[in-house]
């Protein structure tokens, strides 16, 4: 529809709702998982303020560990870890569509990729959890 | 060569992408353990108590791992956050906003290394 | 004889100032599609209903609309899978509505031309030279991308067109797609600029709603990740080598 006849029929435009994203169960996981993103900052910018705190020296550092055994840090870790849970899931179910792995000419089937990031997940939580509690 | 750099978009992907495979390989385990593992008792808090954090950031290696975890944490945020707003609705004041989310995340990587490499 | 509702948008620009709801009892029968419904409804009960369908068959691409919120082609819609509850029926969502259920594709049409979806060669090779040679792995590598047949649906799905229609979108980057990745093509440095843009594959927030709509399994978001990661790949490789080919 070029100019000329856009000047004789008017086009009506179609308003975008700002409630778009919960709209559909899929629109809303979408939203979901970008969310996710805000919950592991938080956790990262945790381990900031401890930096911060074990610069300012031991008294203000214990003070930091126990406020993290209050039950609003334990609430706040509890829905952090499940924003970091669903994040882990949906990235790793969108890397296979992100790259295609190739050996040669052959494509390594999606879901080995999945497996394989599942696998390296469950390597990589072991081995910080034996390094923290043991070393 | 100069079409290739005009758009930065790459740049703060790459830091989005690397941010999102980073906490999603290490973020759950590290919550588990020094988050609700502390906070819930299963976990005692001397396993990162004041002496033993010092002596493991002895090492250069855990101050660039530590340096990375956080870092590319926040880039992941920022770059996802400025979009999430984007696609709320955002219209009007899109750059400012882009400005606030990676100058939080610049803000908070230049911290991070101040406090490793120069107070700890 | 069983009857359905069929509750369609009607828009009259000469006369209306909005869009609205106009709803008629269509006869039921199981192997109808929503198009048939439709057809019937401009057959025997309001001529003067609009709406744009041809091939009846879902190779076209012309009949897509909103089928109770969701982005379809209504000739692989079946009644059946919603009777005896009303069928709602909208133009397809995120472009300006001419008149009732037709939709203007202008912007589409100028971005798929933006992308340039044809084969480009540095130098067309003579006809006495013989065909490209191409094996099924090649082929295999756009093969999926080819199977766009432009139905917009993906745009309709699209929250971040919808929200701002300077992107790009999936099909015309899709399409992009298809024709770097053939070996035959030699133009991926002329889409670059297109598909490189902000407005391009950047904007794209994997929402994936694009192939899940698709009626061809064309997979748009994967494309347009994809196409991020190399991207990415170019962009750090020409910071680290600044005089490699621009």
């Amino acid at each position: 529809m070029n100019q000329e006849t856009l000047n004789r029929h008017p086009v009506y435009k179609q308003p975008m709702s700002a409630t778009w994203w919960l709209s559909s169960r899929n629109y809303f996981l979408f939203m979901v998982r970008e969310v996710s993103a805000l919950f592991v900052a938080l956790f990262a910018v945790s381990y900031l303020v401890g930096l911060y705190r074990l610069s300012q020296g031991e008294a203000q550092y214990t003070a930091y560990l126990e406020s993290l055994q209050t039950p609003f840090a334990g609430l706040s870790f509890v829905v952090i870890l499940v924003f970091a849970l669903y994040h882990t899931v949906t990235w790793f179910s969108l890397t296979p569509i992100v790259m295609v792995v190739r050996l040669g000419t052959r494509v390594i089937p999606p879901q080995l990729v999945l497996l394989t990031n599942y696998l390296v997940w469950l390597i990589l939580s072991g081995s910080l959890f034996c390094l923290v509690g043991t070393s | 060569m100069a079409a290739r750099l005009k758009t930065t978009d790459p740049f703060w992907w790459a830091l989005f992408s690397a941010g999102g495979t980073l906490a999603a390989f290490l973020l759950p385990a590290h919550i588990l353990i020094t988050g609700v593992g502390i906070s819930f008792g299963w976990i005692q808090p001397e396993v990162i108590g004041y002496q033993r954090l010092l002596t493991w950031l002895e090492h250069p290696l855990l101050k660039i791992y530590l340096l990375l975890l956080i870092s590319l944490s926040l880039f992941h945020w920022a770059h996802r956050f400025r979009y999430v707003l984007i696609d709320m609705g955002l219209r009007s004041i899109k750059a400012p906003v882009a400005v606030l989310c990676y100058g939080t995340a610049i803000a908070a990587t230049v911290a991070t290394l101040v406090l490793l490499f120069f107070c700890l | 004889m069983s009857e359905i509702t069929i509750t369609v948008t009607r828009y009259d620009p000469e006369k209306d100032s909005q869009p609205y709801e106009q709803s008629y009892s269509v006869p039921y029968r199981e192997e109808m599609v929503v198009l048939d419904a439709i057809n019937h409804i401009k057959d025997h009960i309001d001529g003067t209903l609009s709406f744009r369908w041809s091939c009846r068959m879902g190779v076209c691409g012309s009949c897509g609309m909103t089928v109770n919120g969701v982005p379809k082609l209504t000739c692989a819609v079946f009644l059946k899978d919603y009777y005896p509850n009303e069928i709602k029926v909208a133009p397809l969502a995120n472009f300006p509505i001419i008149r009732d259920l037709v939709i203007d594709m202008s912007d589409f049409m100028d971005k798929l031309q933006e992308v340039k979806p044809w084969m480009i060669r540095d130098e067309e090779k003579p006809v006495s030279e013989g065909e490209h040679l191409q094996s099924p792995d090649q082929l295999a590598q756009f093969r999926q991308f080819s199977m766009c047949i432009n139905c917009m649906l993906c745009y309709a799905a699209c929250p971040v067109y919808g929200n701002d229609s300077s992107f790009i979108g999936p099909a015309a980057i899709a399409l992009a797609h298809r024709y770097d990745m053939d070996s035959r093509d030699q133009g991926q440095d002329q889409r670059r600029p297109i598909i490189g843009s902000h407005e391009g594959i950047w904007e794209c927030t994997f929402v994936g709603e694009c192939s899940e709509v698709c009626p061809k399994h064309v997979d748009p978001a994967a494309a347009i990740q994809r196409s991020k990661v190399q991207l990415t790949k170019d962009y750090m490789l020409s910071m680290i080598w600044p005089w490699g080919k621009s």
